[in-house]
């Protein structure tokens, strides 16, 4: 399976799409870092966890719509011709799609990663700040949860059709912009802004409320459970593949 | 098959398709979203336009190019879903496709706006009400909605050419569009989907407007069909891919000469856009204030021939000085000029002279030098003209410079060049403007100057004349009518147009205006400059705000809507604007403050806003007065104080240029607003309340002035009130 995890982490890595989702995720991210985050957020530093965290806030849709395309990718229908093939081969299949799961949030968490790496270099030119430690935390709560969401929900989907991958990539943007409940606060973008302004002190440490820990498993147990009940659904099948595998003998 | 039949056979199949009528369908009811939803316009200004007509067509832009592009790459990925692209290319000629599609799609989204403009004609019109203007109307769909829905199109087809992927197009066209909605939210060049639209005029026109927004549109779609054009070229022959077909299709060589042209034509508009002038992005407040005199030279009389140009929007006039030049040599002399117009020539008693327009410039002013001969008398002769160019400042605020057949606003160096480095002989200069205009406008000049007709063309235009004691002036020029007030001994002329006579009317405008005046007049004092004159208060095309000079003051029409003038519960609104203008009357002309000292905290808007704060704490009560003032003032020093570049400006050093420009300068409105309102309340509890503040107010407004240094300082403040400046200091407790 690492053979086949290699090569579809290859193909997908080669593939142009994610070469165009890359440049357009760092460069929505450079615009934002210069126009909202430099200003710092809820009177914080710039390079604070709290603006760091608004900052991947803002570039989330991006990350997860580029997720989804990945997604997108393995639900196409030129991928699902071959699927009888592939269902042919001694792999399991619930293996062979977690590989294929493992390969979109490798591709997520690459994405995520160049986006963090931009701003921590952006941080260094222009206030020498080298304080690594403290961002892991707010980028683990902005991005991971979300990711996992997107995973599960674009699996789903696409197995039903793969239209609806598509059709699943305006859920970050909606679900980003909408004013919703902190309780379903799907980007954190507003706890990042304002959360800091109620504690009482100046450059609070950062600190996650129960809400937010628990909106944050939320989306993570809700991506984990459309996941696994995507793998252990019986007799779904696509409409335009092949119906039956060859059974060894 | 030729080219037109298969036009023909491709619309038809368009406009039968389930998705495509679909498509069409919901962009015709989008402009229902800016009636609910969507409403960026009407959220910040109050015109019936903007809720009735503008956030509409700005809703159905949106969505509208969002459904157009979806549908443009899904009709151009038919072909490789139902895989029959290679008996398409055997049967049609895929340049000719590609093109043939394209033309297909704008079809539709042209039919498509068209049965929008009609479908939502009578709603629109029962909305708005008597504000209603068809011309605005149609402008607006026209520019604001489908300006943005062939971009679209031209977009998503150029991604879908170069990819030939479904996946890669939807991606490039989401970040395109993305882009718009986000980052560049402010960039009004950029933002192709969400113009920069922030108000529209009920009573007055929005040429200017809407020439902007059309400009970028105009400048986008140049831009885009040059994209089209080389992903035409791309579009797949033989077999090959991108770059075997780019090469193919590229041996006609004025394929790619043509779309290279399209994207550098674009590239100029976006460079030499007429609209905004390049302003160094800091403010310098002390400029051209401080500019040294040259020795020697001095202008007795100015006499500008002036003709707005209401079908361009564009100005041209003559100007010519009477200057004295005493130093016995040429002298090299400064004007401040309109940074959007041009010199065509300069000449000195007849002569042509050498001149130069600065490159740089500097708080929307451009500098003109000339080469004074070294005569004692000159009669120099400016000739100049062209678009005004509003300030880089207010990229997202536009439509100041207006010009039209209903409305102009003409004001300072957009009627003539002023002096910048020479003084008027005697410190007054002789100035008159003669200004040719439509019959039906009336001119106001902002102050005491007078003016009258002199002369009626015989093509039904007149010339106004109109006569002031130096360079600069200031002009509203519309259909208005005129109310004569009686307040407090004052006479006020208030100036309103007439599209809104009958909501003034209804609101009891006239009152409110007495109000203020009584008010102030009681508590402060007299206006000194008032006199037989009196004072002019003039409705003004929508601007954000207001303006207050000599003898006059400026409103926004946004004060007058019905809803404002009527609704006593709100706080800080635009009918307090209103107040807020006219108060400045009192502070800031009345009783004036250094304008070189614009960079401290003291200045006339803190004395300005505690007066409006009391008037409506008199007219509305403690409770909404506390709510709308104390509480927003201390939340926005409070703001000030936690900044975290106020903290440590040692990181505000760090950044770049323009960034530490912004950021300065918000914090500098904050504090002149805010936090000296505060500081000011403070005082007040201090001295033992609001009366005793009102005589030291009332002292200061009256005091004998000093002719040489005229100005109320925050130190002649704090000594009237026998304080400190620690014992305002608001850093350690803003409670009041």
């Amino acid at each position: 399976m690492k053979k086949i995890f290699r090569y579809e982490l290859r193909r997908l890595l080669l593939n142009k799409l994610f070469g165009g989702i890359l440049a357009t995720t760092l460069f929505y991210g450079w615009l934002t870092l210069n126009q909202t985050t430099i200003l710092g957020v809820a009177n914080t530093a710039p390079f604070s966890p709290w603006s760091f965290g608004h900052y991947l806030a803002q570039i989330l849709p991006m990350i997860c719509l580029g997720e989804l395309f990945f997604i997108g990718l393995f639900a196409a229908d030129r991928t699902r011709r071959v699927s009888v093939l592939m269902e042919a081969t001694p792999a399991p299949p619930q293996r062979y799609a977690a590989v294929r799961c493992g390969t979109v949030m490798v591709g997520a968490a690459l994405l995520s990663l160049c986006a963090a790496a931009m701003a921590m270099g952006f941080y260094i030119r222009l206030f020498g700040w080298i304080s690594w430690g403290d961002l892991l935390a707010p980028a683990v709560l902005a991005l991971l949860p979300p990711i996992v969401f997107c995973l599960g929900l674009g699996q789903c989907l696409g197995r039903l059709h793969p239209s609806l991958v598509y059709a699943a990539m305006a859920v970050p943007f909606l679900l980003s912009w909408l004013p919703l409940p902190q309780a379903m606060d799907f980007s954190l973008a507003q706890f990042f802004q304002h959360y800091p302004t109620t504690c009482g002190t100046l450059d609070p440490a950062f600190t996650v409320t129960t809400p937010i820990l628990i909106n944050r498993l939320a989306y993570l147990a809700l991506g984990a459970l459309l996941f696994l009940w995507d793998g252990h659904r019986p007799g779904v099948r696509p409409k335009r593949a092949a119906p039956t595998s060859i059974q060894p003998g | 098959m030729n080219a037109l039949r298969q036009f023909r056979l491709e619309l038809h199949r368009l406009i039968h398709s389930p998705i495509a009528l679909l498509v069409m369908l919901l962009t015709a009811l989008s402009p229902l979203i800016g009636f609910t939803l969507y409403r960026p316009v009407s959220s910040s200004t109050a015109t019936m336009l903007s809720g009735g007509i503008a956030d509409p067509t700005l809703a159905g832009g949106l969505l509208g190019a969002i459904l157009f592009g979806l549908l443009t790459i899904w009709e151009l990925d038919r072909d490789n879903r139902s895989g029959f692209t290679a008996l398409m290319e055997a049967a049609v000629s895929p340049l000719t496709s590609a093109m043939v599609r394209l033309c297909a799609l704008i079809s539709a989204s042209l039919l498509t706006q068209i049965a929008t403009l009609i479908l939502w004609l009578p709603y629109t019109r029962h909305a708005v009400g008597a504000v209603f203007d068809l011309k605005s109307y149609l402008g607006m769909y026209g520019v604001f909605m489908y300006g943005a829905i062939p971009l679209a199109i031209l977009f998503a087809a150029a991604a879908h050419q170069f990819t030939q992927r479904l996946d890669l197009s939807l991606a490039l066209f989401a970040a395109f569009a993305g882009l718009s909605l986000t980052v560049w939210r402010e960039q009004w060049q950029l933002c192709w989907l969400n113009p920069c639209v922030w108000a529209v005029s009920d009573d007055f026109t929005n040429i200017r407007l809407l020439r902007s927004v059309g400009y970028v549109r105009l400048t986008w779609a140049l831009a885009l069909m040059g994209l089209w054009g080389l992903s035409y070229l791309c579009v797949r022959r033989y077999g090959k891919g991108c770059m075997g077909s780019l090469l193919r299709n590229s041996r006609r060589f004025y394929r790619p000469i043509l779309s290279l042209a399209l994207v550098a034509i674009s590239c100029l508009a976006y460079i030499h856009q007429p609209f905004l002038d390049h302003s160094k992005a800091e403010i310098d407040p002390l400029y051209p204030y401080g500019a040294a005199l040259v020795e020697g030279v001095t202008a007795s009389s100015l006499h500008a021939l002036v003709t707005p140009n209401p079908d361009t929007g564009e100005v041209y006039g003559k100007a010519v000085y009477q200057i004295q030049n005493a130093s016995g040599q040429m002298q090299s002399v400064r004007f401040q000029m309109q940074p959007g117009y041009r010199v065509s020539s300069v000449s000195a008693n007849g002569k042509a002279v050498p001149y130069s327009l600065g490159s740089e410039v500097t708080n929307n002013i451009r500098e003109l030098t000339v080469e004074l001969p070294n005569e004692p008398e000159i009669e120099l002769s400016i000739e100049y003209g062209g678009l005004p160019q509003d300030w880089n400042i207010m990229s997202t605020m536009q439509g100041g410079p207006e010009i039209s057949h209903q409305y102009m606003c003409l004001e300072n160096q957009v009627l003539s060049p002023a002096p910048l480095d020479f003084a008027a002989q005697g410190g007054l200069l002789s100035a008159i403007w003669d200004i040719t205009l439509p019959e039906a406008l009336t001119v106001i000049p902002f102050g005491n100057d007078p003016v009258e007709v002199l002369q009626e063309q015989t093509d039904g235009a007149v010339t106004w004349r109109i006569q002031g004691d130096g360079p600069f002036e200031i002009l509203y020029i519309g259909d208005y009518v005129r109310e004569d007030i009686q307040s407090a001994g004052l006479n006020v002329e208030f100036y309103y147009a007439r599209k809104h006579q009958s909501i003034m009317e209804q609101a009891g405008a006239v009152q409110a205006i007495q109000q203020v005046i009584e008010y102030c007049t009681q508590r402060i004092g007299s206006l000194s400059f008032a006199s037989d004159q009196g004072l002019k208060l003039i409705e003004s095309r929508i601007s954000g705000g207001g303006y207050a000079a000599d003898g006059a003051s400026l409103i926004d029409e946004s004060d007058f809507t019905m809803q404002n003038m009527a609704d006593s519960q709100k706080g800080s609104s635009p009918a307090e604007v209103m107040i807020h203008e006219l108060v400045h009357q009192w502070w800031g002309l009345g009783c004036m403050f250094d304008p070189e000292g614009e960079q401290e905290i003291w200045s006339a808007e803190g004395l300005t806003t505690y007066t409006t704060y009391r008037i409506v704490k008199a007219l509305y009560g403690e409770k909404i007065a506390r709510t709308h003032y104390i509480e927003q003032w201390q939340n926005e020093v409070k703001n000030y104080y936690n900044n975290f570049y106020v903290r440590h400006p040692e990181y505000l050093s760090a950044l770049p240029e323009e960034h530490q420009a912004e950021i300065s300068n918000s914090l500098r409105t904050v504090r002149q607003y805010s936090e000296m309102a505060l500081k000011i309340l403070k005082a007040e509890k201090l001295v033992g309340g609001e009366q005793a503040m009102d005589e030291i107010l009332h002292d200061l407004f009256n005091r004998e002035l000093d002719p040489a240094y005229p100005y109320l300082t925050y130190q002649d403040f704090l000594k009237a009130c026998n304080l400190t400046e620690e014992d305002l200091s608001l850093e350690k407790d803003l409670s009041i």
